[in-house]
């Protein structure tokens, strides 16, 4: 039998670690290519 | 309904231990993300739509990336006028304001059914990201670049090709910079004809604000100015910003050279690749400021100088300050207009004394 409340919690886990790993790895590329916003309002 | 007896304790268990499973969630998240990136993030998306999800509030870079997409899209022969610029050009003319200024002035003997005004002008644009922008008007048009001037952007010094090209802020490749940077030994990442790969130093750091804009704030609309109707600076913060811009000043002495001859290498691509006449402007200067924080003698040699640029190149020298009368209580400080008729009035101005240059090409000049 489907056990909907496993399925639920492993995609709960897999949704909050996957976007955790992607948002570290937004970061890690940032600063591997050196990449920034610039901000140069106002002056 | 009732959820069935250990339920609960089941879902914790597989939210909290790990598991093959949630390994291939977080896995195939992950997958699903690149993928996204990959397919979605296209040059005909960031010339439309997705400039307005990578912007930051306060950030023009993505717009204006957006915008020179859209400009190397427009068909050969249109006859445009294109401002290149920093900060001071942006406030003080507006696109649309200049293509109705324009449109009034134009007569159809000139052959010219429309005119169309991109301001690409960017808050500290360097020259090199002038360049790479210049690059995106297409082969054969006509009309005019006006080439932003101010006495700020020529105290630029030659280490922003490094920053131009290792953190760029613009979202495309520019072949012309990139010649410029290799000639210095500076290395440049590989092509591999994919956007977001070849692009991926201006959208890494643009990816959080994507990801909160599509899922929390939504879009953020091209603003066309950041000083409009606000109080003008006073008191400290007017002191502060005098005394930064007239220390900045200083370094003019030390890079105006090297810049001049940025502008000629401008100049000399817009005219390779266009017929479009070059215009030199100098943006509007608070004449407060003027008094009371420029070097003595400053602005005078600042203008003798553009004015032997503009005699060597053969090119118009326009000033804002003269052509448009403006005065102190229409600038929110040094450079930045505030006041929407001073707005108006540089575009009248501009449009007055460029419509005699723009010209259009006939069928037979335009290339297919």
């Amino acid at each position: 039998m489907i056990n909907l409340a496993r399925i639920a919690g492993i995609l709960l886990q897999g949704l909050f670690l996957g976007i955790l790993l992607a948002l570290a790895l937004i970061q890690l590329i940032t600063l591997a290519t050196g990449g920034r916003v610039f901000r140069y309002e106002g002056f | 309904m009732t959820l069935p007896r250990g339920a609960w304790r089941e879902f914790l268990q597989a939210a909290t231990r790990p598991s093959r499973y949630a390994l291939l969630t977080i896995v195939l998240l992950n997958v699903i993300f690149l993928s996204a990136i990959l397919l979605l993030v296209t040059p005909s998306r960031m010339a439309t739509s997705l400039p307005a999800y990578l912007a930051g509030s306060g950030t023009f870079d993505e717009h204006v990336t957006g915008a020179a997409l859209r400009l190397a899209g427009e068909k050969p022969g249109q006859t445009l006028v294109v401002t290149l610029g920093a900060s001071a050009i942006r406030e003080a003319l507006d696109a649309s304001d200049l293509e109705e200024a324009l449109k009034k002035r134009m007569t159809k003997k000139r052959g010219i059914k429309k005119v169309t005004a991109y301001n690409l002008a960017t808050g500290r644009q360097s020259l090199y990201d002038s360049i790479a922008l210049a690059e995106k008007i297409p082969i054969g048009s006509a009309g005019v670049v006006l080439l932003s001037m101010g006495p700020s952007r020529l105290t630029r010094p030659p280490s922003e090709l490094e920053q131009a090209t290792l953190a760029p802020r613009l979202g495309f490749r520019s072949d012309a910079v990139e010649a410029l940077a290799r000639a210095r030994g500076i290395d440049i990442p590989p092509r591999f004809g994919v956007y977001p790969i070849d692009n991926m130093r201006f959208l890494a750091p643009r990816l959080t604000t994507l990801a909160y804009r599509l899922v929390i704030a939504g879009p953020q609309p091209r603003r066309a100015h950041m000083y409009l109707q606000r109080p003008p600076q006073r008191g400290k913060q007017w002191l502060r910003t005098g005394r930064k811009i007239a220390k900045r000043f200083q370094e003019y002495g030390t890079n105006a050279a090297h810049n001049f001859d940025l502008v000629n290498q401008l100049v000399a691509l817009i005219r390779g690749r266009t017929k479009m006449t070059v215009a030199l402007i100098d943006h509007p200067a608070n004449p407060r400021f003027l008094r009371e924080f420029a070097p003595e003698g400053f602005i005078e040699r600042h203008r003798r100088l553009v004015t032997e640029a503009a005699n060597h190149l053969k090119t118009p020298y326009l000033s804002l300050n003269e052509l448009a009368d403006l005065e102190e209580s229409e600038f929110y400080d040094w450079c930045h207009l505030r006041d929407p008729i001073a707005i108006q009035r540089c575009a009248d101005a501009i449009a007055e004394k460029i419509a005699p240059l723009l010209t259009g090409i006939s069928a037979r000049e335009r290339p297919r």
